[in-house]
């Protein structure tokens, strides 16, 4: 892994790894949820980032009738329900797309889209977002014209996590950033950066407590996070307090590590070989017992019984009947249906940020049955899938509005940062990789009811992003296209780092300005 | 943090040659530095290089620094006085002589664009043979040295088969077999026995348990397209806790399996017994001659609260897991 970063860039991530107290302001996001939809996605199905010549010249003519593809300007309206001016100036504005959804009567899938001019039926898909109950939109901005700076999937997937593209990662995924920040503050969650699904959350050498965590399901916990089995653990299970000292010696701090007895043998043989090596060994040593240390810290916590006890979905469907969980849907006639539990592991990740033993948790999300969306020559294929996929995202960031947080007062959506991000766009007509994508960024202290950016409508085929307002590294606000690597310093932003102080990112990069609150 | 420190050290012991110094005896330790030619250079072949060389052992173009340190002073790229002879000109007029023929890679070569205008920032290719003509012997600073030998943690698949000679366990121990659709899959008998096995496998695991138990050991599969990752992150740790506790358990109940002791000495509490399966468990799984001291301790910190936590047995299997996850076998 290190192989693949210049020496300048090390150099910077170990001065780095050496801040690893970075208090959250108050007010400030303590939990981040990312959520990888993979495949690369034709955004616009949901979010309209164009103008009305934009949407005759990119999007196809309404059509589909119960499977709907494509849309015309008559049919996009702000999910606020204020007056929608497509052809004011940009970059910045009001969270907009082609309303699918019958007003009236959400549960309508059935019904003629008058503005379709009668080519499409209702769907009921992406109401979650704009439902007047509930104003999720108010929580939540997007990102739009991004640069990922490749059109590969893994490359672009690397780009959405750490802000710079490529085949392996040069800069810490935004997961860890945020876990390696959080640890000093947050001392009693044993397992910062978890990953539940998708691509592993790398922490290149930031401090063995932000390296990722995988965990396939809530009941796949027991293997590696506790110690009930008896075919490991019988006979081994008793604890000592070891003194937390670090590997090269020194003194104590407070808190001891309450060791098995192997652990607490194995400890000492790494303490043992300190020094009497060159230093990169005696960093990986260093790596190891720390790793060691976190690893007795969370099984003796009895993590799994804390997370069992967590309910995943609970308070939207107690309060509102209409988003029952799981739930069905279907696409086209009924042909192709499926459930909620099928589109990602979204209950699991309640269960995990509720049980506050975790900062990060990465998931990916998908349309049911686990279909994602590279869907090369086939845009009409995963056009409603989109849809779906987007809705099931809008009930989670609606169950953590309704879920109370851990400071009184607040909600679990207060206290977290939601980051939905994919590998990149799709060419709007021949749906191919693109380099140009979207991101949504919820939650927290987000400034909501905002959809930045757009693209270049005076370009043909498939355009790049327009320029948007940045507050560069420097400190100075840049007009400038996006790139991935000011996706991540948004995110991160949004926990109170700073960009140039409290991370780096490889090629510059800025904070969308007037997006984090 | 060591790294870190590292780079320092090295920093100040560059600062502190620069100065009284002869100036031979600095370049011998840290290389020639860049002119402000260089420079000029560097901030004219960027725009087109930059995209590309910002990463790995060819990150030439992420500072002046690493321009001068990995590309300046390569005389397979850049031969001092001898620019028909530098490769780094081949490759910018597209007649390069490796792998490549021409940079960049796709489109016109360097030299092409920056004739027709349309290198970004670009430097002229005269300007660029110039500075080769001209460019004073140079002097490659030796640290790092690329060809050290470094720590490597064990892959998954080293893990998995080193466990499975050194504990006496094969396959048939964790699977049987099954079909589907006539291939041949390994079948787990009992996910109390934490069966691992890499999806590549053929027979290929028909349980996902077992494949995502070798992915968390660091895994990586070709067929999946997942990366092997050998850092020592807690899902290692945590995995190979369990895993080497449950299957070091397994090995010393198998019955005839002598890889662990010798048929039918196992098990007993006797000091004498224990610290002769310490001393040759220690060159067993991590090739080490334990000293007396080393074995008194083992035995003293580990294996006699063991058994007085439960009994001998147990102890034996902490004491296994113990070897399993020593440093001197993580790493190698």
């Amino acid at each position: 892994m290190q192989a693949g970063l210049g020496l300048t860039q090390m150099g910077l991530l170990s001065s780095f790894a050496g801040r690893s107290a970075f208090a959250a302001p108050t007010g400030k996001a303590t939990k981040l949820l990312t959520i990888w939809v993979g495949g690369g996605l034709h955004w616009e199905s949901m979010l309209c980032p164009f103008t009305s010549s934009g949407i005759a010249k990119y999007v196809a003519k309404p059509e589909g009738g119960i499977l709907p593809y494509g849309y015309r300007a008559q049919q996009v309206e702000n999910w606020d329900r204020s007056p929608v001016d497509l052809d004011a100036p940009g970059p910045a504005r009001k969270l907009r797309g082609p309303i699918l959804w019958n007003w009236d009567n959400p549960g309508d899938a059935s019904t003629v889209i008058a503005s379709s001019g009668g080519t499409q039926n209702h769907r009921r898909e992406g109401y979650a977002f704009a439902n007047p109950k509930y104003k999720l939109y108010e929580r939540m901005a997007v990102l739009a014209g991004v640069d990922q700076g490749t059109a590969a999937h893994q490359s672009g997937i690397v780009a959405g996590m750490c802000g710079v593209a490529g085949a392996t990662f040069r800069a810490p995924a935004v997961q860890a950033v945020v876990a390696n920040a959080l640890a000093s503050k947050f001392k009693d969650r044993p397992i910062g950066n978890v990953v539940i699904g998708g691509p592993a959350t790398v922490s290149l050498d930031l401090p063995a407590a932000s390296s990722p965590v995988t965990l396939g399901s809530a009941a796949g916990l027991n293997p590696t996070l506790s110690d009930k089995r008896d075919s490991s653990w019988a006979g081994l299970r008793k604890r000592v307090n070891v003194p937390n000292v670090p590997l090269a010696g020194g003194a104590a701090a407070g808190d001891d590590v309450p060791a098995t007895r192997v652990d607490a043998s194995l400890l000492s043989a790494l303490q043992k070989l300190q020094g009497k090596s060159v230093a990169s060994a005696d960093a990986q040593l260093e790596q190891l017992y720390e790793t060691y240390k976190g690893a007795s810290r969370t099984v003796a916590r009895n993590v799994v019984d804390i997370i069992s006890a967590k309910k995943g979905f609970e308070y939207l469907q107690a309060a509102d009947p209409a988003y029952p969980w799981p739930w069905e849907t279907c696409v086209g006639y009924s042909d192709q249906c499926g459930s909620s539990g099928s589109m990602g592991p979204y209950d699991f990740a309640l269960q995990l940020l509720k049980s506050d033993l975790v900062t990060s948790v990465a998931m990916n999300g998908s349309s049911f049955n686990n279909i994602q969306f590279d869907t090369h020559g086939n845009a009409r294929g995963g056009w409603q899938q989109l849809r779906v996929a987007m809705e099931c995202v809008g009930r989670m960031m609606l169950e953590m509005m309704h879920t109370p947080g851990s400071t009184a007062g607040k909600t679990l959506f207060d206290e977290t940062i939601v980051y939905v991000f994919s590998d990149f766009g799709r060419t709007f007509d021949t749906s191919d990789h693109h380099p140009a994508t979207m991101a949504i960024v919820a939650g927290g202290s987000i400034i909501g009811n905002q959809l930045i950016g757009g693209f270049d409508e005076t370009i043909a085929g498939t355009p790049l992003g327009v320029p948007v307002e940045l507050v560069e590294e420097s400190g100075l606000t840049a007009k400038r296209v996006p790139r991935s690597q000011d996706v991540a310093a948004t995110v991160l932003n949004a926990f109170g780092l700073d960009t140039g102080t409290d991370f780096f990112l490889p090629g510059g990069y800025g904070v969308f300005n007037g997006v984090v609150g | 943090m060591n790294r870190a420190l590292v780079l320092m050290v090295l920093a100040m012991a560059c600062d502190k040659a620069s100065g009284p110094a002869p100036v031979l005896a600095r370049q011998s330790v840290c290389g020639t530095s860049a002119t402000a030619e260089t420079k000029k250079i560097y901030d004219g072949l960027k725009g087109e290089c930059a995209g590309c060389h910002v990463a790995g052992v060819r990150s030439f173009f992420v500072s002046l620094g690493t321009f001068q340190a990995l590309l300046v002073t390569d005389e397979k790229l850049v031969k001092p006085g001898d620019p028909d002879n530098s490769e780094l000109i081949k490759l910018l007029e597209g007649h390069g002589t490796g792998v490549f023929k021409q940079m960049p890679i796709a489109g016109l070569a360097y030299a092409d664009r920056a004739s027709a205008g349309t290198a970004v920032n670009g430097v002229s290719m005269s300007d660029v043979r110039a500075w080769v003509t001209n460019l004073a012997t140079q002097s490659r600073d030796p640290r790092p040295d690329p060809n050290a030998k470094v720590l490597v943690r064990m892959t998954g698949q080293q893990a998995q088969r080193t466990l499975y000679q050194q504990l006496g366990l094969d396959n048939s121990d964790f699977y049987i077999k099954a079909f589907e659709y006539d291939v041949e899959m390994a079948e787990k008998k009992d996910e109390d026995r934490y069966p691992l096995l890499g999806p590549d496998e053929m027979p290929a695991p028909r349980q996902s348990q077992t494949a995502e138990r070798f992915y968390a050991i660091g895994g990586g599969s070709s067929t999946g397209q997942i990366r092997a990752d050998s850092t020592v992150s807690p899902t290692y740790v945590l995995t190979m806790q369990q895993t080497s506790q449950a299957w070091c358990r397994f090995a010393l109940g198998k019955t005839g399996n002598t890889a662990l002791f010798s048929a039918g000495s196992m098990g007993t509490a006797d000091e004498a017994t224990a610290k002769t399966t310490i001393r040759r468990w220690g060159l067993h799984f991590i090739a080490t001659q334990l000293s007396d001291d080393e074995v008194n301790a083992l035995y003293t910190d580990l294996f006699v609260p063991l058994v007085a936590d439960s009994n001998a047995g147990n102890a034996y299997v902490g004491l296994c897991s113990y070897f399993i996850r020593h440093p001197l076998w993580v790493f190698y």
